[in-house]
């Protein structure tokens, strides 16, 4: 799947799903769910969160 | 860039570069001669809105064709950038009608009422360019 493809499957830009990836956005919780759903996972299992 | 963070930066550039003119040819000459300037000015802010839109519109299209999958699509982070990008602006704009109210209150030319509110409205879209450009590059 390209970045293209995975922008168009959950409404964003192919550009902001760049920038998810590099860490420069953070996605609204709609946004986080439809990415785990495209990839059959869930939301723990595609992003990560620094512990303190 | 994503369409929209294209359509800012050539906002920006369209906005410093058209009323920068402006400002630079009427007020410049304004110190030296208010009164023959007087009806002058008006029209040449009428010239430069029209002339703004007109290249706005113009640089939009050329952006759509040029990319036409991506033409006008608007996501979350777009948004997100442009409500923060338009809430700094908006303090600049509250700086610039302050200073239109001052001029009005001690009543100075209308003149400069004008073109200090005209001021704050064309700093308060740079500064909001430039805060959504950033945050397009560093992230929000």
């Amino acid at each position: 799947m390209t970045q293209a493809d995975l922008a168009d499957r959950i409404g964003v830009t192919r550009q902001t799903v760049i920038a998810i990836e590099q860490g420069r956005y953070s996605p609204s919780l709609e946004v986080a769910f439809k990415i785990a759903r495209v990839f059959g996972r869930s939301v723990d299992d595609v992003f990560g969160y620094p512990p303190d | 860039m994503s369409f929209q963070e294209k359509s800012t930066w050539v906002m920006l550039l369209l906005v410093i570069l058209v009323y920068g003119t402006y400002f630079v040819v009427v007020v410049g000459d304004a110190a030296a001669i208010p009164e023959v300037l007087d009806i002058a000015y008006r029209g040449m802010m009428l010239a430069t809105v029209v002339v703004l839109t007109v290249l706005a519109a113009g640089t939009h299209i050329v952006l759509a064709i040029a990319s036409p999958r991506e033409a006008d699509k608007t996501d979350e982070r777009d948004r997100e950038i442009n409500r923060f990008g338009e809430y700094v602006g908006g303090f600049v704009l509250a700086v610039g009608v302050l200073v239109g109210l001052g001029l009005a209150i001690f009543e100075i030319d209308h003149f400069w009422i004008a073109n200090a509110l005209l001021a704050g409205l064309v700093l308060s879209e740079v500064v909001a360019g430039l805060t959504k450009v950033v945050l397009y590059r560093r992230g929000i």
